[in-house]
């Protein structure tokens, strides 16, 4: 067990190398440098590039890279061009409202989707059955800025039930209440995805699991259905559920740029929109690396929770 | 008032009932009288006080507000004699001014300084009163001096004849100006209501009396912005002589006749009036704002873009600014400096700086520290040198032969060349004065996080994401903002932004997305606001390589264009035809060049001249996504359309933004005929940088079309070197004419900026730039 940790952990560091390195590269690709953002549309040549030298972006692309890499193994990860802070700092601030978010997300996504599928599977081919087919087609394939529009519009402007934006209010009293009020919208529209394969994943896994004799078995024994579900069924279909949440834990992590922008929730994918605007390199490397290295740390901790659920499976590194 | 019914119909009304409409009250105290206000006088005969008010859709009102006017008393006297009236109850007092200007100064904040120094209560209104004194260039003078004092509105400032003089006064004046001798009777009013947008709220009503007709269409017909009547009958022996015309409006009050009714001018520039109802100016509140993005870190130097550099203003000084809180053509004035000479060859500035200023952060502020504010963006030897802040104030800094301390209060700036477009440069944000103390305190790196200056607000500080604070600068210069202070919000989604601002979760809004300004101007609680910015979007053609050398054909391509429709319907009115290069509220716009305007017959008579009768090809470059508008790519199709219309095939070739912008640094290649550009065109100092033939690529990025003439070359050189800002004007008018005349560019259209704002905020001036201030803000 510990040498499969140990090896999964390793193993995450070419992945963090070459994410920084697409990064990096991307950014350079994407037209435009922060000295020409700074000196603004209408500059001299001569004023950008005296911004350029000052910015250390002059110098040739490995040179760049490798000075950050060095820094970056030293736990500095540079200073951010338009906040003029350093990016570390700056992205763990805004981690912890991210994780807020998803961990909201991630409740309602799982107590949407899962019950969904448990439905539809002991029903199938009902009404309730079709319904949540076409749920799960519409969470899939709607894009989730758009549901959180939907959403402010109708409970916030219209119905005036929730705020439009913000992790806290402006005005007045800021506590857990506040945080959970203003927290409802963006963590409805991000779960809209993981909701709609949650229940899809749970319908079908649910469906096979049901079709094995040891269900047969129990049912012949005169077990209650719902037992028969909840205890013999459940606990062996959702070995593919805890993977998927796993997954959408990234998606969770990462997909929640627009989700942010759309709320204004200071977390790190609003972060990452105004920095790639601002071409800042530095933020947009420490934000992406950050989520990458999330990212994975999720997957292993998925990967270990899968002894728990089904103790046939054992580890080797 | 609360009234709904014509005075038609209320004398059809009445008559009914046998009542005579024409009995004129007489005041009879009913109750005990309160001071401050007026006892509702009783009628001698005829209808009963509640039966007449229900008549006329109100309700019976005992008491009636009036306000008080001070005469011309020492300061010591306004203080004691404002104190006791706000004691008594009155809840606008109005001082006299126009007889001794120094000596209004003093009372005039006397008068602000007592209404401020009440304890908490009702909101007191203050006003001023000039019955005509004075001429309309001493009125806009005297009442831009007099911004601090947050005047709810100002009296006749110029004789009552002067009605364009008023109009002047209204369209500069930073305070809501009132017509009152001004508006004698119908025909004066008539005359008000041609010469300006006037508007006419709901309880006016301007039906025919007594077979007189006003010449007024009903208010749903006119041009609405603000007419109120402000006098009561405490000045019953003045206003007898002013005919019956009162009574015409006001017929809550069937038994007050004999009333004047002032008008109010509001500004016709920005859609929504300042505040005219009596804006307490009551100091408080805090007014949080919804940005289109996160501002950068306030370095003074630093143009980190629009968001964050109007910021900057809030914060910092400058030498010499243009006054925010004058909606149009912001004049130049004096911040930190309070005069200045300069050079008869226009290389030498010497400023006399503002005393016994100091800095947020308690340092005074002084000569050595403006030397340190501009040796750290010039001089390399500098310790605190920042190579960006160079590269950023290379236009103003960039040719220095000396920066010279007279004394702790007179600093002398010398150029190499003649510049006579300096104090222009200066009043631009990023040459801001920071506190050299905190410079040193905290370096060049962490400087930006911790910005110090003297502006009328202090920087608190920020969440990022989340909010940046600002409080008021209880010790500026010229007089303390009202406001608590500020937030920032980022909200870069444009449709929570609005909906924010529909919910009350934030107060002001900037950028208000086009598809959702109607919503915002049906919200009774929303007042929404276009500000004409400092913008030219247009075609740069290319004038070094054929066929676009040829001016006719340029001309052709400036006459093809339908710029009304454009702005209109596929701008949605965020934008104006451009007639040239400067915007109209723009410091150079001058209304006398016509330019080109839609007439694709001339357009083709003048592309047979440039001979090509048959049309011809073009091939235009426009950066990625159609940069500089929100409507681009819709904008450049309608274009390509009317080219089209006369015979031109263009082809638009959308080019990424690196290919682009390189584009603009060498100058436009031999294949390409023209590029799209949306610059931002706000001094004259622009046109030295978009037609000098030696600042054509690779000398600067804003000529890349090689445009070239030893005229305009003359004229531009001339303008560096006239320090006489009249003939400097006139050289640049020149220049702009030639350019027009020459078809330097294709003008398309100058863009506008929508800002929207709750109710509440009272006192926010909306100017012409993207630039603003919050410094006249307070909050109801």
């Amino acid at each position: 067990m510990l040498s499969f940790v140990v090896g999964r952990v390793l193993a995450t560091v070419p992945v963090l190398l070459g994410v920084s390195v697409v990064v990096f590269l991307t950014m350079k690709l994407i037209p435009g440098d922060a000295a020409q953002v700074l000196a603004g549309p209408q500059a001299t040549r001569e004023q950008v590039e005296l911004i350029r030298e000052s910015l250390g972006l002059n110098r040739p692309l490995y040179v760049q890279y490798t000075t950050w890499l060095g820094n970056a193994v030293r736990g500095n990860l540079g200073r951010s061009i338009e906040l003029e802070a350093p990016v570390s700092s700056m992205v763990l601030d805004r981690l912890k409202n991210t994780l807020v978010l998803a961990i909201g997300s991630a409740v309602f996504a799982i107590t949407i989707g899962v019950p969904i599928g448990i439905l539809s599977a002991t029903r199938r081919a009902s009404l309730l059955d079709r319904a949540s087919v076409v749920f799960a087609l519409f969470g899939n394939s709607m894009p989730s800025f758009w549901l959180g529009l939907v959403l402010i519009l109708v409970l916030s402007l219209h119905l005036r039930l929730f705020p439009s934006q913000g992790m806290y209010s402006l005005r007045g009293p800021t506590g857990f209440g506040d945080l959970m009020w203003h927290l409802t919208l963006p963590a409805l529209t991000l779960s809209g995805v993981p909701a709609a394969a949650l229940a899809r994943v749970t319908r079908s896994s649910l469906l096979e699991t049901l079709h094995e004799d040891y269900i047969r078995t129990a049912r012949a024994k005169g077990i209650a259905e719902t037992r028969v579900v909840v205890r013999h069924a459940l606990g062996n279909a959702l070995l593919p559920v805890v993977t998927l949440v796993g997954i959408q834990a990234g998606y969770l992590l990462g997909g929640s740029i627009l989700v942010e922008t759309v709320f204004s929730w200071p977390g790190l994918g609003l972060q990452l929109y105004d920095a790639i605007g601002a071409r800042d390199l530095p933020l947009v490397q420490g934000g992406v690396l950050l989520v990458a290295g999330l990212f994975v740390c999720i997957n292993l901790a998925v990967d270990m929770l899968y002894s728990q659920l089904d103790p046939r499976i054992r580890y080797t590194a | 008032m609360g009234l709904r019914r014509s005075v038609k119909q209320v004398k059809r009304l009445l008559r009914g009932q046998g009542h005579l409409v024409t009995k004129t009250g007489v005041p009879e105290p009913v109750g005990p009288v309160h001071p401050g206000t007026l006892p509702m006088v009783r009628p001698r005969q005829g209808l009963t006080r509640p039966d007449a008010a229900g008549l006329l859709g109100s309700t019976l009102r005992r008491v009636l507000p009036t306000d008080i006017s001070l005469p011309f008393t020492e300061p010591a006297q306004i203080t004691e004699q404002a104190r006791q009236a706000i004691r008594e109850g009155f809840r606008t007092v109005k001082l006299r001014v126009g007889n001794h200007p120094q000596a209004d100064d003093a009372r005039l904040a006397a008068g602000r300084r007592a209404i401020d120094a009440e304890p908490d209560g009702e909101p007191v209104t203050f006003a001023a009163d000039a019955t005509g004194a004075w001429n309309r260039g001493e009125a806009i003078r005297r009442l831009r001096c007099w911004a601090p004092c947050r005047l709810a509105w100002i009296e006749q400032p110029v004789p009552a004849s002067d009605l364009e003089g008023l109009a002047a006064v209204k369209r500069e004046s930073p305070v809501p100006v009132i017509a009152d001798e001004s508006v004698l009777g119908p025909a004066e009013l008539r005359r008000l209501v041609r010469s300006f947008r006037l508007k006419i709220p709901r309880f006016a009503d301007l039906a025919p009396h007594k077979g007189r007709s006003t010449g007024i269409k009903p208010e749903s017909q006119i041009p609405i912005e603000g007419l109120r009547i402000s006098r009561c009958f405490r000045r019953r022996h003045k206003c007898r002589r002013r005919s019956h015309w009162g009574s015409v409006f006001v017929m809550g009050k069937l038994t007050r006749r004999r009333f004047v009714s002032s008008v109010l001018l509001s500004s016709a520039a920005a859609i929504a009036p300042r505040a005219w109802a009596a804006a307490p100016a009551k100091p408080g509140g805090t007014l949080i704002c919804g940005w289109e993005a996160e501002p950068g870190a306030f370095d003074n130097d630093i143009d980190r873009g629009a968001v964050t550099r109007t910021l900057l203003h809030n914060i910092y000084d400058r030498l010499v600014d243009r006054d925010m809180t004058v909606p149009t053509s912001q004049p130049l004035v004096g911040n930190l400096a309070t005069a200045w000479q300069v050079s008869p060859d226009a290389r030498t500035y010497t400023f006399k700086l503002r005393r016994g200023v100091k800095f947020h952060d308690g340092t005074p502020f002084d000569a050595e520290a403006v030397k340190f504010n501009i040796d750290r963006d010039s001089d390399p030897s500098h310790k605190f040198y920042t190579k960006a802040g160079a590269g950023s104030l290379k236009l103003g800094y960039g040719n220095l032969a000396s920066v010279d301390v007279l004394d702790q209060y007179t600093i002398r700036i010398v150029h190499k060349e003649p510049f006579a477009d300096f104090l222009e440069v200066l009043a631009f944000g990023t040459y801001s004065i920071a506190s050299p103390t905190a410079i040193q305190k905290y370096g060049n790196d962490d400087y930006p996080n911790h910005p110090v200056g003297t502006g009328p607000f202090k920087y608190v500080g920020r969440e990022k994401g989340v909010k940046v604070t600002f409080e008021r600068n209880p010790d500026y210069w010229a007089g303390a903002p009202a406001l608590d202070g500020f937030i920032v919000r980022p909200l870069p989604e444009a449709v929570t932004r609005v909906t924010a601002l529909q919910t009350g979760e934030v107060d002001w809004i900037n950028a208000v997305n086009p598809d959702s300004m109607d919503a915002v101007k049906s919200n009774t609680n929303l007042t929404l606001a276009l500000a004409q910015l400092p913008n030219t979007w247009g075609y740069i053609p290319n004038h070094k390589y054929p066929p676009t050398t040829k001016p006719a054909l340029r001309q052709a391509l400036n006459w093809a264009i339908d710029r009304e429709t454009l702005a209109r319907d596929v701008m949605k009115g965020l934008a104006i035809p451009a007639r040239g290069t400067h915007a109209p509220g723009t410091p150079g716009y001058d209304p006398t060049i016509k330019g080109y305007g839609y007439n694709p017959a001339k357009a083709k008579r003048l592309l047979s001249t440039a001979g090509f009768p048959s049309g011809l090809p073009l091939e235009v470059w426009i950066p990625a996504g159609g940069a500089g508008s929100p409507f681009g790519i819709q904008m450049n199709e309608f274009i390509q359309q009317n080219f089209k219309d006369i015979g031109v095939a263009a082809t638009f070739q959308q080019q990424e933004f690196q290919t682009f912008q390189n584009n603009m640094a060498n100058g436009i290649q031999k294949d390409v005929n023209a590029i799209q550009v949306g610059f931002s065109v706000d001094e004259f100092v622009n046109l030295q940088r978009m037609f000098r033939t030696d600042l054509q690529p690779p000398n600067g990025n804003t000529n890349p079309g090689w445009y070239g003439s030893p005229q305009v070359d003359a004229l531009l050189h001339r303008a560096l070197g006239t320090t006489n800002d009249v003939q400097r004007r006139q050289l640049y008018f020149q220049v702009e004419q030639k350019a027009v005349d020459d078809a330097a560019w294709i003008f398309v259209v100058h863009q506008k900026a929508a800002r929207a704002w709750n109710k509440k905020v009272r006192g926010y001036v909306n100017p012409a730039s993207y630039m603003f201030t919050f410094r006249t803000v307070s909050m109801s």
